[in-house]
């Protein structure tokens, strides 16, 4: 069983066994992933953490606690996701207890630990884990390698035969390996977002991965700036995977088991990207919406 | 071997695109022609398949007997299935010592290649199925899927000729309608190009290829249709440099008959692309006169496709590689498309003085 299968198996309580390289890691480890995981949750998580709501059949009345981070996946002190509402999933929950996701940017087969089951699969599982009542349809248009510019075309076409409440879009990793300029790379992703939120669509933003030869790299870096700034100046769910996952690697070589290779890690990568995406989706839907929604075109 | 013609010189010209298009990014993209179409060098690669099969069956008044024809087209498809498998599998070798080489796990997932190395059994499956596909590495299965029912085109349009041209739309259209494709597997989605859609672009070469019906009609009255199309191509080079296309959420349904799509080689793009064949074709007895050396070469090119194809295919990947390696540098963007044009160039010339060898003994 991959890594992610025995997280989300964990986390729905069907799973008393880690996965072979959590076994391995050493106990002090663990211990200090546990306490940081106590103060790594974020303060606006923990302030929403709901008290027992009363049974109702209304998905978006249930106010959920977000599903919970896997010990390897905490990132203490790291921000690892923007603090933004998604106004046309909490409506979806409400109106047809149903949210409809298009995946796009990299392929659902990213990620080795996720074995048979691909990280989408793994965010709709927990999600419906999460959200009782609610059904989550996600539709994988991915393509691994893609460009952020020429998903932006595909996003218009996707979105207009799919109709999603949702676009969950991994991006910038291509354009900066394939040095496409940071201001090309900018305006695509800006006027793909502008393009969305005047079609009423979420959106969630995946950002690059963390391969420690890259850091010095200075495109790689201006691409995951630009992405974080266009992510906050259009007030879009952003998902920071390097930041996280270069918490995560320090943790690791600081402790005293192996330290991971690149591949291992890239791995693991998809493996947490399922449980942030799944709890950043959580939260957004259940923020209070900042304005009211127009009618769906 | 052919003597130079306008098919090959435009085959050849859309197999160059097709190399510099195939690598993201690099400088010389800005050229090609889908900046300024809706189109690109896929239709005329499909079109022009489906005007080779012509040379299969033979004319109207020597037809090529049907057996003849299933053998050869079915040689066809084992050389073209054979191909992609080699091409792909050059490709993923590529990708791993790549990524191996230069210590950088992201080259894995390099042109959909991601399934190979994190889901190998299944995605094997569907190399050998034809169902997983790379970016990039996506046109050949189609070719495949089309020369797999080209008998069965070969044998409508000879018993019931009437009926190919509204069978092939009437299929292409079921298709768009209710947004019908083969599934991709192990990778959830679909086909790239989707083959029941881009079936009619195939058969629009076929047809248009012969002296008889639609391709008689067209020929005598092209001077007619290159008015026509004239104003078609300029207004959609407008649209696609203005971005002026409508909004496809505003489209009415179905949708799919108004977007522009090239999975589903939607209506708009096919009739830009046949303007576009249409004006574009009077400029090739100009080009031969003007530049005969170039429309040799390119006609070099374009008779011995597949093999351009294939290690053009090689080539973008390799030059996505350097690319990374040399950050985008213009020198190495220059060197990776003036070496290349280099490699294709011989190997054409090897193809053909194969070819030669092979006909004197």
């Amino acid at each position: 069983m991959g890594v992610a299968s025995h997280w989300v198996a964990a986390m729905l309580g069907f799973a008393p066994v880690a996965p072979s390289h959590v076994r391995r890691m050493p106990v002090a480890f663990a211990l200090a992933g546990l306490i940081l995981a106590a103060i790594a949750v974020p303060a606006r998580t923990l302030a929403q953490s709901p008290p027992p709501a009363p049974p109702t059949d209304d998905p978006a009345a249930q106010e959920p606690a977000p599903p919970a981070l896997s010990r390897e996946c905490q990132t203490p002190g790291v921000r690892i996701s923007g603090d933004v509402a998604l106004p046309r999933v909490t409506q979806a929950l409400r109106l047809r207890k149903t949210i409809k996701i298009l995946a796009i940017g990299a392929s659902s087969k990213g990620g080795r630990a996720t074995g048979d089951t691909s990280y989408q699969a793994i965010i709709e599982s927990v999600l419906e884990k999460t959200i009782p009542g609610v059904d989550v349809q996600m539709i994988d248009r991915g393509f691994s390698g893609e460009l952020a510019r020429d998903a932006a075309e595909r996003i218009k076409t996707e979105v207009a035969l799919v109709k999603p409440d949702l676009v969950l879009w991994q991006l910038g990793t291509h354009d900066a390996l394939m040095h496409v300029p940071i201001a090309d790379f900018k305006v695509s992703v800006g006027s793909s977002l502008d393009w969305l939120h005047r079609h009423n669509v979420d959106v969630v933003m995946v950002g690059l991965h963390f391969v420690r030869r890259l850091v010095p790299d200075e495109h790689y870096q201006g691409i995951r700036t630009a992405l974080r700034a266009v992510a906050e100046e259009k007030k879009v769910l952003w998902i920071g995977r390097y930041e996280a996952m270069q918490v995560i690697e320090q943790a690791r070589r600081a402790g005293q088991g192996p330290s991971p290779n690149e591949f291992t890690m890239t791995d693991n990568g998809y493996a947490c990207l399922s449980e942030y995406v799944a709890r950043a989706l959580t939260s957004g839907a259940f923020a209070r919406p900042p304005r009211p929604l127009p009618p769906r075109g | 071997m052919r003597e130079a013609n306008a098919v090959d010189f435009w085959r050849g010209l859309a197999l160059i695109t097709i190399f510099i298009n195939h690598i993201p990014g690099i400088y010389y993209e800005q050229f090609t022609h889908r900046n300024w179409s809706f189109s690109d060098s896929a239709d005329l690669f499909v079109f022009l398949a489906g005007w080779a099969l012509r040379l299969v069956i033979g004319r109207p008044e020597d037809p090529t007997p049907i057996r003849r024809v299933l053998y050869r087209v079915g040689n066809r498809i084992v050389t073209l299935y054979a191909a992609q498998i080699t091409i792909v599998t050059i490709a993923i070798g590529m990708l791993a010592v790549a990524a191996r080489q230069l210590d950088n796990p992201l080259l894995l997932e390099w042109n959909n290649a991601a399934a190979v190395f994190y889901d190998p059994v299944s995605a094997h499956i569907g190399l050998m199925l034809l169902t997983y596909q790379l970016g990039y590495f996506d046109i050949l299965p189609l070719y495949v899927v089309l020369m797999t029912v080209a008998p069965l085109i070969v044998i409508i349009h000879r018993n019931w000729p009437n009926i190919l041209f509204p069978l092939s739309l009437g299929v292409y259209l079921i298709a768009l309608i209710f947004e019908i494709s083969l599934p991709a597997w192990p990778n959830e989605g679909q086909w790239f190009f989707n083959p029941l859609a881009w079936q009619f672009v195939f058969v629009l070469g076929f047809l248009l290829a012969r002296e008889r019906g639609v391709g008689g009609y067209v020929r005598r009255h092209i001077r007619l249709i290159r008015w026509i199309a004239l104003p078609i191509l300029v207004a959609s080079g407008v649209a696609v440099v203005q971005g002026a296309w409508p909004d496809p959420t505003d489209m009415p349904e179905p949708k799919l008959l108004f977007l522009l799509s090239k999975t589903y080689a939607t209506p708009p793009r096919i009739i830009q692309f046949l303007a576009l064949i249409a004006v574009v074709s009077a400029a090739y007895p100009y080009i031969l006169e003007w530049a005969a050396p170039f429309v040799r070469l390119m006609s070099r090119l374009g008779r011995n496709s597949l093999h351009v194809f294939c290690v053009a295919s090689v080539l973008s990947l390799g030059g996505q590689i350097i690319r990374l390696i040399y950050k985008g540098d213009f020198l190495a963007d220059t060197a990776i498309v003036v070496g290349g044009f280099a490699i294709l160039a011989l190997t054409a010339w090897l193809a053909d003085k194969k070819e030669a060898r092979e006909k004197k003994s």
